[in-house]
């Protein structure tokens, strides 16, 4: 056929043709290329930075809740104070239950009750578990005899687990109420056992030595596992209160000024608008038909505004935050976030998926999304008094880079057609935040919230297209779960 | 040439191999991208943005087509983007929707050349020869040219049989005048 001869010998002809480019492309090919691989090494650098931050954070929650239980002081009190909690052995025999064998620990807490009950709850073994671990790491635990003299930790430490009376030697039933006392943690070992005395560390003073009502020994595991251990808590009269020897003490952190860490994530509506209260918009392009052609059959250059309508669309959050406080009612917040906020508008058919290009028409809905890390200060406010679930007021800014969108441009021309472009955005945008929570829960003392949350993208966010002079906004609840250092 | 390897280091970011793969095509995609623009400075511009595209995409490549043809489609619609975008051919770039125009059965016997047809191309409308180069060079179905330009079918197979006719008869006109030149010199 004569046309498709002629087509055949243009095509035969137009592949022949090669034109020698200038270096200049290629310089600049190779710089493009080259900005490429170091957003893709800025972005290795945050997300490891991320990881960073999320492992270090998790490091010195957990390593903090293992020195909290970990400092141990046993020292040569001599008065015994109302928290102080006896611990009785059952095992010990009737003729030695009115030896006043008690064990005495005193927990110092700020919260006498939750600890009595921590105490009451807690078996044997587990409260030797801690203390071998603790005098293991040997950070803070210190063991003071009953004069304060110390003990050989060396010596002892290492396969001891509690102090105990040896019943045996605690003969002297005159002395049952008001003699000196001078193990705090008494744990009477069964009869059999009660017969051997075990090796007593500490240098006794001169009172106990007389009285020999009590020596400190140690006992072993197989010891301990045979106890069957009743724990009172019993309240003892300062004044009448004789010798205490064992005082097992749990440090008490100051952790006021020392950031917590923790997790928020939310969920919502997210538009784009002129204004917080455009919520949907037909957005105009800047861009003048020409006179004549189709999208202006008129006579005159007229604006064209695109096919469909930007919507509102769903949105989210996700990120890790550190938290420090101001004063009594104000704390300040920090920390990275991962957030995507969506439009959706109607668009045609796709015809090129290399570079995300469709028609106009206006038959199947698409997501516009905006892929953002953030970086929000935020301060928060408790409003009222409220203990039990006190409320806050959040307001702040947050810096955000663009890391990848796929939202749509449009072009009215007589092409009509949306395209990718996301050059046209400001990659560094800047907003401002505010919200309201309220502290419903704790999960193991650690506050969980839940609340409003808004954000509105102050400057810009684009430079040209159909989003240029658009504002992003978002709505939603936001929840965030705490690690409090106690 | 080991296109797949050439591939495979491009994808590992290799400066050689990417310098390599360039060299290998600019030449031939520079002469598809002037054929949709109007000078060489513009043909550039589109040839740089398509080839960071290239090698953007690269991991989309499948091995299954031959490397050339991935790369010039992709410097195809580079050129669309580009004449789309650019407020220069923008309005040039009109499309009315006009009557059939029958395509002609004309073939002149007329010596093509690539160099002369290629600059006889560029002097036709944007709109022509955008179409032209789409149906005629590329060869893609008016179907498929309306899908990517947002017109009708019609309106693609229209232009096209203007372009074509525009261009034979500037063809015969060149022909009949190097026959008199030849003539008049003899």
């Amino acid at each position: 056929m004569a046309e498709h001869n002629f087509e055949r010998r243009v095509r035969q002809e137009m592949s022949d043709l090669e034109i020698d480019p200038s270096d200049a492309v290629w310089e600049k090919v190779k710089i493009r290329i080259e900005k490429k691989k170091d957003k893709r090494r800025f972005f290795m650098l945050f997300f490891l930075l991320g990881v960073l931050l999320i492992g270090g954070g998790y490091y010195i929650f957990f390593s903090f809740q293992q020195i909290k239980t970990s400092e141990i002081i046993l020292n040569n009190s001599k008065k015994i104070n109302n928290n102080d909690i006896i611990i009785e052995s059952q095992s010990s025999k009737s003729s030695k239950r009115n030896n006043t064998q008690t064990i005495d620990s005193s927990i110092a807490t700020t919260d006498v009750t939750s600890q009595r009950k921590k105490v009451a709850s807690t078996t044997i073994e587990s409260k030797l578990t801690n203390i071998k671990k603790t005098m293991k790491k040997n950070k803070v635990s210190r063991l003071r005899s009953v004069k304060g003299q110390p003990i050989d930790d060396e010596r002892d430490l290492a396969s001891r687990k509690v102090l105990v009376t040896d019943s045996n030697k605690i003969q002297n039933e005159e002395e049952k109420t008001s003699q000196n006392i001078n193990s705090q943690i008494v744990v009477s070992t069964p009869a059999s056992k009660n017969d051997s005395a075990v090796n007593v560390t500490a240098p006794l003073s001169k009172a106990e030595e007389q009285s020999d009502t009590a020596k400190r020994a140690i006992l072993t595991d197989a010891d301990i596992t045979k106890d069957t251990i009743n724990i009172g808590l019993n309240k003892m009269d300062n004044d009448t209160s004789g010798n205490v020897a064992t005082i097992i003490k749990t440090k008490k952190p100051a952790s006021n000024n020392k950031w917590n860490v923790g997790f928020n994530g939310g969920g919502g509506i997210s538009y784009v608008g002129n204004s917080v209260f455009s919520s949907e918009k037909a957005l105009s392009y800047d861009y003048l038909a020409a006179p004549g052609s189709n999208a202006n059959p008129g006579g005159y250059y007229s604006r064209i505004t695109p096919l469909s309508p930007v919507r509102i669309s769903g949105g989210y959050f996700i990120g890790i935050v550190a938290e420090r406080k101001l004063s009594l009612k104000a704390t300040l917040t920090t920390g990275i976030k991962y957030t995507n906020f969506a439009v959706s508008n109607l668009r045609g058919k796709e015809y090129d998926s290399l570079q995300l290009q469709f028609s106009g028409n206006i038959n199947r809905s698409y997501r516009n999304n905006f892929n953002f890390i953030q970086v929000p200060l935020e301060v928060n406010l408790q409003l009222g008094k409220g203990k039990k679930m006190p409320l806050y007021w959040h307001v702040g800014i947050s810096l955000s880079t663009l890391i990848s969108s796929n939202t749509l441009q449009y072009k009215p021309d007589t092409a009509r057609s949306y395209y990718t472009d996301n050059a046209l955005f400001n990659k560094i945008q800047f907003g401002i935040n505010t919200g309201f929570s309220i502290q419903l829960f704790k999960v193991k003392d650690n506050p969980v919230t839940v609340g409003p949350y808004f954000y509105y993208g102050l400057s810009g966010l684009a430079k040209d297209g159909i989003y240029s002079k658009q504002h992003l906004m978002f709505a939603g609840l936001r929840t965030q779960f705490l690690f409090k250092r106690k | 040439m080991d296109y797949q390897k050439l591939v495979k280091d491009c994808l590992k970011h290799r400066p050689e191999a990417q310098r390599q793969l360039y060299e290998h095509y600019a030449a031939i995609m520079l002469g598809v991208c002037f054929r949709y623009t109007k000078s060489i400075t513009d043909a550039e511009d589109v040839l740089q943005d398509g080839f960071i595209k290239v090698f953007k995409h690269l991991e989309q490549y499948r091995s299954q087509g031959e490397l050339g043809a991935w790369i010039r489609r992709i410097m195809v619609r580079t050129a669309l983007n580009y004449l789309k975008t650019n407020r220069k051919y923008q309005t040039d770039l009109v499309f009315d929707e006009m009557p059939l125009h029958p395509v002609s059965t004309d073939d002149p016997v007329v010596q093509l050349q690539a160099k002369e047809l290629s600059e006889l191309i560029i002097q036709l409308p944007t709109g022509y020869q955008t179409i032209f180069n789409l149906h005629a060079v590329e060869g893609y179905s008016h179907i498929e040219i309306a899908a990517m330009l947002g017109i009708s079918d019609g309106t693609s197979r229209s232009q096209y049989a203007r372009a074509r006719a525009l261009l034979i008869e500037w063809l015969k006109k060149l022909s009949s005048q190097a026959q008199h030149d030849h003539y008049g010199r003899t």
